[in-house]
């Protein structure tokens, strides 16, 4: 494996609601190397993109804080640096695709203008250069006639085009590391394939590291190296991809597979995990899963699991495992 | 057919000068032309109103009072109960109209947009405190308030404007914070917190070029309200004292002469004639710069 470029350590953030505190990241531990995709999967509200945001330092103010925990990138404690120093390595270090291109790129602005802002703010270029360098930045996300696109505006776009533009934003000052926030979701599925597969050769080009939000295990398979899933702000599961694939331990990995509809089958209906994830604010005691967990045992209703390496670079938290 | 002739396209392969003329004229096709003209005509007015008048706007000729309009050559809109050419009386008014609505809508604007992204953008305590200020300032009615303080404060046009500004301020203000909170949560704003962008530069680069366009529907609609309001507080005699000229202090001046219309109609025709051409003007102004609009 390769060095470590990113590891956080048991971070914990909380959201600070009038309803109470909202445990939504609780003890969350990975690592990401260089030139290395991790996959974060989990359902909805289980703490993948507060994850995200608790990295770059952005969450919403002042109910999101993290309270616990070390970030540290290229061997820096990120929580100890200041806004000034966090605003130079977001977009130029640390950079993320958000989740809907409709809505991620200013409606008043030429994509020109929004792909040259990143640059603006970390590197001086004169115009044109300037220039040059957008246009190699759409000709990298395969924008074709760049020229002629550099002058239009986000509205003229389709969905796949805006988020490639989007892409085009955060790679543009060549960062380390690059979080995609369920960058697929609002995209169709010939369209997401063609995202992923510029995203995946994109990386190779500039040996970049990913971090890919997603609950699409599909995605995971093509392009992740490891995985992590989560589950109601906790790792439940983490593993290299054939690995995980092949034999998944924790209950609700298994239960996830599971639910993925299967060509060679024919199945009346598909497969779902029973019940709600716990409300984060009262979590009970004992594992977080068992309310829905199908091969629950009495242990798990009282004692919390920890993550344990069952065997290479494959940990779990699980007591019936362990 | 009208539309096909007007989206007929240039040759690409045309000097750039024709590209630029034909860009400009296709921009300026559906511009309000008549709103356009008046308003050009209201500032022409504003600017040069006195040597413009025909007549002296304040020497009256008793003699000649309450002459009816298009009967006698010299008076093409009649005279007033003092014998002064109403005609002369509204150009030379214009300037006051226009001053007032400048300035107001300057310092109102100003404050307005200031305090409105102050508080939209930093929250918490600041916006608490800046929109109570407001509830409170909107609770209390305008025109109560601008005659306790024209009274107070002896009328002028500086004190006018004055008051305008201080009241006409809060209608920016409410407004534009809430379009301010709908775009500091927008995903745009967040991709540029995370390419790096500083606060300031968000403020400045991203949340006011989105919010001008509102800014311009206010300031527009204003116009009309600041006219208005000049116009009744001379009405009630509040206003600029006479005997300068001022459309509002015209209409005033015709109300014990009811029977003869042309004292109220022409000086309330201008009133409506520049509110509206403002209004329309402002429409138009707000979809040429919504670039979704711009290029259809």
């Amino acid at each position: 494996m390769g060095k470590k470029l990113l590891e956080v350590r048991d971070l914990k953030t909380h959201l600070f609601t009038r309803r109470g505190v909202i445990k939504a990241v609780d003890g969350v531990s990975f690592s990401v190397d260089k030139n290395e995709t991790l996959g974060l999967v989990g359902e909805s509200g289980c703490g993948k993109t507060i994850t995200c945001l608790s990295i770059l330092k952005l969450l919403p103010n002042p109910v999101g804080q993290i309270v616990g925990g070390k970030i540290i990138f290229d061997n820096v404690d990120l929580l100890s640096k200041s806004e000034k120093e966090m605003r130079k390595i977001r977009g130029r270090r640390i950079s993320m695709i958000l989740q809907d291109p409709m809505t991620s790129l200013d409606p008043l602005f030429t994509i020109g203008e929004q792909i040259a802002e990143p640059i603006r703010s970390h590197q001086n270029l004169e115009r044109t250069n300037l220039r040059k360098k957008i246009i190699e930045m759409l000709k990298l996300v395969k924008i074709s006639a760049p020229e002629a696109r550099i002058k239009e505006y986000p509205f003229q776009m389709s969905g796949g085009m805006r988020q490639r533009i989007v892409g085009a934003i955060a790679l543009s000052c060549q960062p380390d590391l690059l979080i995609a926030d369920e960058p697929t979701t609002a995209l169709d599925v010939t369209i997401q394939a063609q995202f992923m597969r510029l995203l995946k050769e994109i990386q190779q080009e500039f040996n970049m590291a990913m971090i890919m939000i997603t609950h699409d295990f599909g995605i995971v398979a093509k392009v992740c190296d490891r995985v992590a899933v989560m589950y109601s702000g906790k790792i439940v599961e983490s593993a290299g991809v054939r690995d995980l694939f092949n034999h998944p331990l924790h209950p609700y990995t298994k239960a996830l597979m599971g639910a993925l509809p299967k060509m060679e089958e024919d199945m009346e209906k598909l497969t779902t995990i029973d019940g709600q994830p716990p409300d984060l604010g009262h979590l009970p005691p004992g594992c977080n899963f068992a309310a829905r967990c199908p091969e629950v045992k009495e242990i798990c209703r009282c004692d919390s699991p920890i993550l344990s390496e069952i065997n290479d670079g494959h940990v779990v938290s699980c007591l019936r495992v362990q | 057919m009208i539309a096909k002739t007007f989206h007929k396209n240039i040759d690409p392969s045309s000097p750039l000068w024709r590209k630029m003329v034909f860009n400009s004229i296709t921009q300026m096709r559906r511009m309000p032309i008549f709103s356009v003209l008046f308003l050009v005509i209201f500032l022409i007015c504003g600017i040069f109103g006195s040597s413009l008048a025909p007549l002296d706007p304040t020497d009256g000729d008793l003699s000649r009072s309450l002459i009816p309009p298009f009967q006698d050559r010299n008076y093409p809109l009649g005279t007033d109960h003092l014998g002064r050419d109403i005609l002369s009386r509204i150009i030379c008014g214009a300037r006051i109209s226009m001053i007032v609505c400048i300035m107001v809508i300057f310092f109102a604007g100003s404050i307005g947009t200031v305090l409105a992204l102050l508080s939209g953008y930093i929250g918490g305590k600041v916006d608490i405190i800046i929109m109570r200020i407001v509830d409170t300032m909107l609770s209390i009615p305008y025109m109560m308030i601008a005659i306790a303080l024209a009274a107070i404060l002896r009328p002028s046009l500086f004190n006018i404007i004055i008051l305008l500004s201080i009241l006409g301020w809060t209608g920016y203000a409410r407004v534009i914070r809430g379009e301010v909170l709908r775009i500091k949560d927008s995903d745009f704003v967040k991709l540029a917190k995370i390419d790096g962008c500083s606060k300031t530069r968000i403020l400045i680069h991203h949340i006011f070029p989105n919010i001008v366009n509102t800014l311009v529907i206010l300031a527009t609609l204003q116009v009309g309200a600041v006219i208005i309001i000049e116009s009744s507080l001379s009405f009630l005699g509040l206003g600029v004292p006479p005997p300068a000229p001022s459309w509002g202090g015209m209409l005033a001046d015709s109300r014990s002469y009811i029977s003869n219309w042309w004292l109220s109609t022409f000086p309330g025709l201008t009133i409506m004639a520049t509110v509206l051409s403002c209004n329309l003007l402002g429409e138009w102004l707000r979809l040429q710069m919504d670039p979704q609009f711009r290029q259809k």
